[in-house]
């Protein structure tokens, strides 16, 4: 299993380069717009992955910060964004690569945010969860850029394996 | 391994059973609309996932139909998406109930839709993608139906965990005592 989320890690790493990188290039107006998404902006839709990824990472290591809202904003711009996440993505690279067979099948206990209760349950079916939310939330912004700029980049994991063999 | 593509493809079914229910709610015009997105409709992105999933399955398999191009539509209307939807849907639960280990480690051999080139892959690395392609596309159809100002079902994987005890600590007697005994995590069901 470790090798799957290993892969998992570099890809959501990847992922967010190309997105972010395409976002980079939306006028200010266009990246704040209300667009009707569940998050409303491709800002606000953004600062959630953020925020559900730093939630769960305080769960899974007991450190690093812990939004209190599923809808808090981590940062205000784009620019403040970026290093946010880039710092992310690496943590959970690291993460990752500090975690052996016998701790992905080990139990870890949490409290849910919206209506806190305590959750028991094995790490690699978290984690599978932890890198379908992001591909989920991905694929918002995804067509959110699409629908502002006509295009956006693939983010297919095929490519990823493919440009990384 | 096994166990994980297992739940995800339960995942992947239980997803679309939540999302076309919601689709169906919708007037067709909602659903038929062009919504600027990388194929147009809601009605277009769905009828994109099958595709894609059909040409998985069939290089995964070698049964079923494998469409030509990934711009097919091979639906007009979302009732028979929908039933051919669930009809794939199984064909993927089954396909991976019935692989070993080992097979979920080799490697396949396939032709590439837009410039016919041939790709070795192994069957793990495979099945990531389908179901992280599968999640990607129906983000996208989560958000057109909020666009829409209609409320989508939640889709997270967690919420199917929870739901269904597949991938919680209440675990078969069985599976638990696999792990005690050290198979490496093999198992997490």
């Amino acid at each position: 299993m470790k090798d799957t989320f290993t892969m998992f890690a570099a890809y959501n790493r990847w992922a967010n380069r190309r997105l972010y990188a395409a976002a980079g290039d939306v006028a200010e107006a266009d990246y704040m717009a209300d667009r009707g998404a569940f998050f409303g902006s491709l800002h606000r839709t953004l600062n959630h992955i953020v925020v559900a990824d730093l939630i769960w990472m305080s769960r899974f290591t007991g450190a690093g910060p812990v939004p209190a809202k599923l809808d808090e904003e981590r940062a205000a711009t784009f620019a403040d964004l970026v290093p946010i996440r880039e710092a992310l993505d690496l943590r959970i690279i690291d993460f990752v690569a500090g975690l052996t067979e016998d701790g992905l099948a080990g139990e870890f206990s949490y409290r849910t945010v919206t209506n806190p209760k305590d959750m028991r349950q094995r790490l690699a079916p978290a984690l599978s969860h932890f890198f379908n939310h992001q591909t989920h939330h991905r694929g918002q912004a995804h067509c959110l850029l699409t629908q502002i700029t006509g295009d956006a980049p693939p983010l297919d994991l095929l490519f990823y394996q493919r440009e990384t063999a | 391994m096994k166990a994980y593509f297992q739940m995800l493809a339960h995942y992947n079914r239980w997803a679309n059973r939540l999302l076309l229910q919601a689709c169906s709610s919708l007037p067709d015009h909602a659903y038929h609309h062009d919504l600027g997105a990388y194929f147009g409709s809601i009605h277009g992105t769905l009828n994109h996932l099958y595709v894609a999933d059909a040409i998985w399955l069939h290089r995964l398999s070698g049964e079923g139909e494998s469409p030509y191009s990934l711009e097919e539509q091979p639906f007009d209307l979302l009732a028979d998406l929908s039933a051919a939807r669930a009809i794939l849907d199984e064909r993927l639960i089954a396909l991976i109930d019935m692989m070993d280990e080992d097979e979920i480690h080799n490697s396949i051999l396939y032709r590439t839709i837009r410039k016919p080139l041939v790709m070795e892959q192994p069957v793990s690395s495979a099945l990531a993608h389908v179901f992280n392609h599968q999640a990607h596309h129906r983000g996208q159809v989560h958000s057109f139906l909020t666009q829409l100002r209609y409320k989508p079902p939640a889709l997270d994987l967690i919420y199917f965990q929870r739901e269904t005890g597949i991938g919680m600590t209440e675990e078969p007697p069985a599976a638990a005592e696999v792990i005690k005994l050290g198979e490496k995590g093999k198992d997490f069901r």
